[in-house]
């Protein structure tokens, strides 16, 4: 009975996924038909076809994405520490401020921010859509960098220091290497927060720059099923392949035996 | 290696007075023990010789030079946590090797340097594991190992056996002692284990409520306590009040012969084992055994004497037990006793 609750579980997930992956291949597939009979690469050939800048578009919001995810954490390190560690006035309140972007919806965040960006000047720019990502992926970021920090505490950090390390060094040689694991997790999860983002990235954007949910979307929309799942099943496999090319990076980075690092 | 000198140390924690006007010192190469119960100040003092924590007032001097503006980093003071704190993504030679990697030392020099110290500690053949592949006992020369490859100014423990089994404990109480001997290794250890502390220690100060109430050497501290609260410490759990008139100490239990001047107030302390106790005897305060607990090596016993209950430890399995009547005998010319004379000193002392 477990097992069979197992394997429904997975057939749930795996049902949408594979339909997904088989009207990618389809050029048509009408009703009553089980299983398609006219297949079609048309979809595939498009996305790397030059002329449609479908792939350029990808590697674009993949280096996007990427930068936001580095921003992010960087901002996301020094925050989770000193939630983790310090006491200070109104630290609860940060703490609630922190997971706002995941309480507030975006749109009514994006909506005011777009207002003060425009102002600046970033509004229609790489730099501002760059910045407005980071906002949903903060909570994440900070979230799970904090419980890194609970769990491993700073004794070994003052260890560290006690052995003759400078503050940077202990960094450096301890502290981040101690909290990859979670970096790892947060940056994945950051990524995959900013590389889906349509909304947001249309408003502060305003349709100039262009990222790889927004170039599928019309397609979706469109009603183009062939198109819209073969450049599904691309959006997927980046993303997939983003992430697990960071874990190995960094377990290799960190030559971690498997045992310490996920 | 240094010599340490502690002049007025005190802090406080949001009002809380941790440690209070500490002075001591510790001359070089040798291996003083802070011994005291749990919130008595001890690791505080400890981390505060460290840098790991910022002193209110006083001052630290290594060889007479104040390090109190010190940063952590440059002071050499090494401490040794009672959760070792290995740094878990590294080799035990890594582990070993990293404050010289940090002194920015050439490879080559670290190398030999670990290789020698991984010898001394006797970790041959791990030196490419990591922490989580040793057992309890290695782990705990590698965070030793660690400490010492910087040739430290003073080396500090605390508590560095609490989590060992008591064989291995043992074991590596002797191991540390002679290596510090051997070495000539300034070290400072904080335990809240008496037998551990009398076994290493060149000299022990025991540290209540944030003061040093006695600092001498292990048999000076334990024979000739200098407060009640210290011979309390140490488990003298017999206390016998009386005043000395026509020669004789009158106390609640009878009375005994003593040579005092005429007039004081007496506090005796008897250590469980000093009491003597026989059913046959024609001397000694009359009392009825009211517990015994078979402990292996040893028995003890719990003998109510009028109001009073005394506890008696014994070697001997003498067939005694619960509701036999016994006559208790104590050594009063070589116990040790606090004067209570009718100023405040009543209140310190007793």
């Amino acid at each position: 009975m477990r097992k069979l609750m197992k394997y429904m579980m997975l057939l749930m997930i795996l049902i949408p996924f594979i339909v997904m992956i088989i009207w990618s291949v389809t050029s048509s597939w009408p009703w009553p038909q089980l299983i398609p009979r006219n297949f079609s690469l048309r979809g595939y050939f498009y996305a790397i076809h030059p002329t449609t800048k479908a792939f350029s578009i990808l590697l674009k919001s993949i280096f996007l994405s990427v930068v936001v995810t580095l921003i992010t954490l960087i901002i996301s390190i020094p925050a989770a520490r000193a939630i983790a560690f310090y006491d200070f006035k109104g630290k609860s309140l940060v703490k609630v401020l922190i997971l706002m972007p995941v309480i507030v919806p975006m749109l009514s965040v994006a909506m005011g921010i777009h207002l003060t960006f425009t102002k600046l000047g970033l509004a229609n720019t790489h730099l501002g859509v760059i910045l407005i990502h980071v906002v949903p992926g903060i909570p994440y970021g900070v979230k799970i960098l904090l419980s890194i920090f609970e769990l491993n505490g700073d004794k070994v950090e003052a260890q560290a220091r006690v052995l003759g390390a400078s503050s940077l060094q202990t960094f450096r040689y301890i502290t981040l290497p101690l909290i990859m694991p979670g970096m790892v997790i947060a940056g994945s999860m950051i990524y995959i927060i900013s590389f889906s983002q349509y909304f947001i990235t249309f408003l502060i954007g305003g349709g100039r720059v262009v990222t790889y949910a927004m170039f599928l979307f019309p397609f979706v929309q469109s009603g183009d099923r062939t198109m819209a799942s073969a450049l599904s099943v691309i959006f997927i496999l980046s993303i997939a392949l983003v992430v697990y090319l960071s874990e190995k990076s960094v377990g290799f980075f960190y030559q971690k035996s498997s045992k310490y690092y996920v | 290696m240094s010599k340490i000198r502690i002049n007025r140390l005190s802090k406080a924690y949001d009002g809380n007075q941790v440690i209070h006007n500490i002075d001591m010192e510790v001359e070089e190469g040798e291996l003083v023990v802070l011994l005291g119960p749990s919130g008595s100040g001890k690791t505080t003092l400890l981390h505060g010789i460290a840098g790991l924590v910022h002193m209110d007032q006083g001052s630290i001097y290594f060889d007479e030079e104040c390090i109190d503006q010190v940063p952590i980093e440059k002071r050499n003071a090494v401490l040794v946590d009672q959760s070792l704190l290995l740094f878990p993504h590294m080799t035990l030679n890594q582990n070993i090797g990293f404050g010289l990697k940090m002194r920015g030392m050439s490879k080559k020099h670290i190398d030999e340097k670990v290789k020698a110290l991984v010898a001394l500690l006797e970790l041959g053949g791990h030196e490419n594991k990591r922490p989580n592949e040793i057992s309890g006992g290695q782990m705990q020369r590698v965070a030793i190992a660690r400490a010492l490859a910087i040739e430290p100014r003073v080396l500090l423990l605390d508590e560095p056996f609490s989590k060992l089994d008591i064989v291995l404990r043992k074991n590596m109480q002797k191991f540390v002692r002679g290596l510090q001997k051997k070495l000539g290794i300034t070290m400072i250890m904080v335990t809240h284990d008496k037998e551990e502390a009398l076994s290493m220690a060149d000299k022990v100060a025991v540290l209540l409520d944030g003061t040093i109430q006695q600092f001498d050497t292990p048999d000076k501290v334990y024979e000739r306590p200098a407060s009640r609260a210290v011979a309390d410490f140490f488990g003298m759990r017999n206390y016998i009040e009386g005043y000395v008139e026509n020669g004789q100490l009158v106390t609640e239990l009878g009375v005994f012969r003593t040579h005092h001047k005429e007039g004081l107030k007496l506090t005796y302390v008897f250590r469980p084992e000093e009491i003597y106790i026989d059913h046959e005897a024609f001397e000694g305060a009359l009392g009825v055994i009211i517990n015994r607990t078979y402990l292996g090596d040893k028995i003890t016993y719990e003998i109510a004497c009028k109001e009073q209950i005394i506890y008696h430890i014994t070697l001997q399995h003498k067939a005694l037990k619960p509701g036999d009547t016994v006559k208790v005998n104590f050594d009063f010319k070589n116990a040790v006793y606090f004067e209570t004379a009718s100023d405040n000193k009543e209140k310190l002392t007793c």
